[in-house]
């Protein structure tokens, strides 16, 4: 049976970010809900009243269902999440942010204690789940991107255009893909 | 106790009625009576957003017992004088940073001090600054005397040291003191002779475990712990015997004064604060000798090496320091997926991007040899203790 896989904001907002959530339902469709976590639709809602025009579609679809929540149980562990992923206190900007790394953190924490799935992009949290949850469990836009090439929803050529588009938008992939993609990146 | 009665009790240990803590994070008044009480539960978001209200760390809520709690809610320096929180939010995110380490590592931090009774700080003092002179193995007359200090207080005692400048806030030095954890923070915005002694007193603190968080801003003594601090401090960087055996009452003078200064690489200062309480001199010539000043003490001196040498010291500042034992705990953190890349960064005082590319490159090891090897970077007892060993002189 098909894990529940949890998506995180910055990789739902690159998807948003060029108009493509349609290829996370393409790709993922058949997998059970859930789809993301409370930290991460709350992520997404302060984006969309900062004025991120990627965040509204996001919301207002109604693919992403109902986000999982977590329990009192889960609090303290999550807590220790966000701050080995370098919560406010330790970044110089804003000590004052309680929501930074609050959805990479709750999606781990869920993730592991349910057995889904994650897709990220920031790479602290794709290197600490691959930890925590194993690597067969961590994606990230790169790896859902060759996935469509593998379902033939997407050619090798439409998948480097889609990353370029994302890139082009000066929004991060992971580290080791700062370099411009090409097709046999997916293949 | 649960994290509704938690809630509870730090919102009135800082005085916050439960409207104001429902307004200032968009709840309704009852929901908040309703989450004292366990009759509501609370959401992940909403308790990081209470925690940043009260003041406190997340775990300090979600576990009454834990490091985190037992920080105070309000950070008032030693005279009570209210900071603006940033260093104990600083010391706050160290303490969360131990906490999570610690919960992955298989032996626990075990400090071993003798008993302190700080009400006889008069004869404490001394004997814990011998033991920990001996413990420490500490030559108050090495050639880098902060840092030998710092390394010798890391190495031989593993309490971990962070110096790092704090402009932004009037302090000299803190310190954590508390079983699981001690911590010693000197602020890098002082000359090294004065964080000399701010260092020594700061480790007075914890070496007394007179309390679980005490942030200096002028090391002024006016209790029974500031004074034992600093008569710690004194009889450490400053012992009697070395200095009885170098002067005395009849051949103090200017070339005496600027030699031990030169030895002992403590500020004039502490200097004449150190004559002072072994009753070297009085209260009139520490007065005098205040009065002097170190540049007129120098301009009396025909040793232009030993002029210059004091010169430079006063014009030094330390730079910063990582605290290297948690440091290293951090770096087998990192690397056993414990942390990320951030918090470490943080203590390195470098950016995340750094660390990780370091790490990729598996140059971990010369980046950790590099951080931790260069130091990242008519008078009454009372009367002779009392004042500021630290207090500016022109």
């Amino acid at each position: 049976m098909a894990v529940p896989i949890l998506f995180d904001a910055v990789t739902i907002r690159h998807f948003s970010s060029i108009s493509r959530l349609d290829l996370l339902e393409m790709c993922h469709g058949y997998r059970p809900k859930p789809r993301w976590v409370e930290g991460v639709r709350n992520e997404i809602q302060m984006g969309d009243l900062s004025g991120y025009r990627e965040c509204r579609p996001i919301l207002d679809s109604t693919w992403f269902g109902d986000p999982l929540e977590p329990e009192m149980i889960d609090l303290a562990s999550i807590a220790g999440l966000q701050i080995a992923l370098g919560n406010a206190r330790f970044e110089d900007e804003d000590k004052t942010e309680t929501l930074r790394h609050r959805g990479e953190a709750e999606s781990i924490q869920q993730a592991l204690k349910y057995g889904y799935s994650f897709v990220t992009d920031d790479n602290d949290a794709h290197r600490l789940a691959n930890f925590r949850l194993g690597a067969g469990r961590v994606f990230d836009t790169v790896d859902l991107l060759r996935l469509a090439v593998a379902n033939s929803d997407l050619t090798s050529t439409e998948a480097v255009a889609t990353a370029h588009r994302i890139q082009g938008l000066d929004r991060s992939l992971r580290r080791q893909y700062e370099r411009l993609l090409t097709v046999q990146d997916f293949q | 106790m649960d994290i509704g009665a938690r809630v509870r009790e730090v919102r009135e240990m800082i005085g916050m009625k439960a409207q104001d803590l429902g307004t200032e994070i968009g709840l309704d008044p009852s929901a908040i009576s309703n989450i004292e009480r366990g009759k509501r539960s609370v959401k992940g978001d909403e308790l990081a957003a209470i925690a940043k209200t009260l003041g406190v760390s997340v775990l300090a809520l979600l576990d009454g017992n834990s490091l985190l709690a037992r920080l105070p809610v309000s950070p008032r320096t030693s005279n009570g004088v209210m900071l603006k929180g940033e260093v104990l939010e600083r010391i706050t995110g160290i303490a969360e940073l131990h906490e999570i380490l610690a919960e992955w590592e298989s032996e626990t931090l075990n400090y071993s001090f003798p008993a302190v009774d700080t009400n006889e700080w008069l004869d404490q003092a001394p004997s814990l600054a011998n033991w920990a002179r001996e413990k420490l193995e500490y030559s108050p007359t090495g050639s880098n005397h902060f840092f030998d200090l710092v390394g010798a207080i890391e190495n031989k005692l593993g309490i971990d040291v962070l110096v790092e400048s704090r402009a932004d806030e009037d302090f000299s030095g803190a310190s954590l003191t508390d079983v699981e954890y001690s911590l010693i923070y000197v602020n890098a915005e002082q000359p090294i002779t004065r964080a000399l002694f701010t260092l020594a007193h700061e480790l007075g603190h914890v070496l007394a475990q007179d309390g679980s968080f005490v942030i200096d801003q002028d090391l002024v003594a006016n209790s029974d712990n500031e004074r034992f601090a600093n008569a710690f401090a004194a009889e450490l960087l400053l012992p009697e015997q070395g200095i009885r055996s170098l002067i005395t009452s009849e051949n103090l003078d200017a070339l005496a004064l600027c030699s031990l200064l030169a030895l002992y690489g403590t500020s004039y200062e502490t200097l004449i604060y150190r004559l002072h309480n072994l009753r070297i001199i009085d209260a009139v010539g520490r007065d005098k000798l205040r009065k002097i000043g170190l540049r007129g003490l120098m301009s009396q001196i025909n040793d232009g090496d030993l002029e210059a040498k004091l010169f430079a010291r006063m014009k030094r500042y330390p730079t910063r320091h990582a605290p290297v034992p948690l440091t290293k705990r951090a770096f087998t953190g990192y690397k056993m997926g414990v942390i990320s890349s951030r918090p470490l960064a943080s203590l390195l005082g470098v950016s995340p991007e750094v660390v990780t590319a370091t790490m990729e490159l598996d140059a971990a090891a010369e980046l950790e040899d590099a951080v931790v090897s260069n130091g990242l970077n008519s008078d009454s007892a009372s009367d002779l203790y009392g004042g500021s060993p630290v207090e500016e002189v022109e």
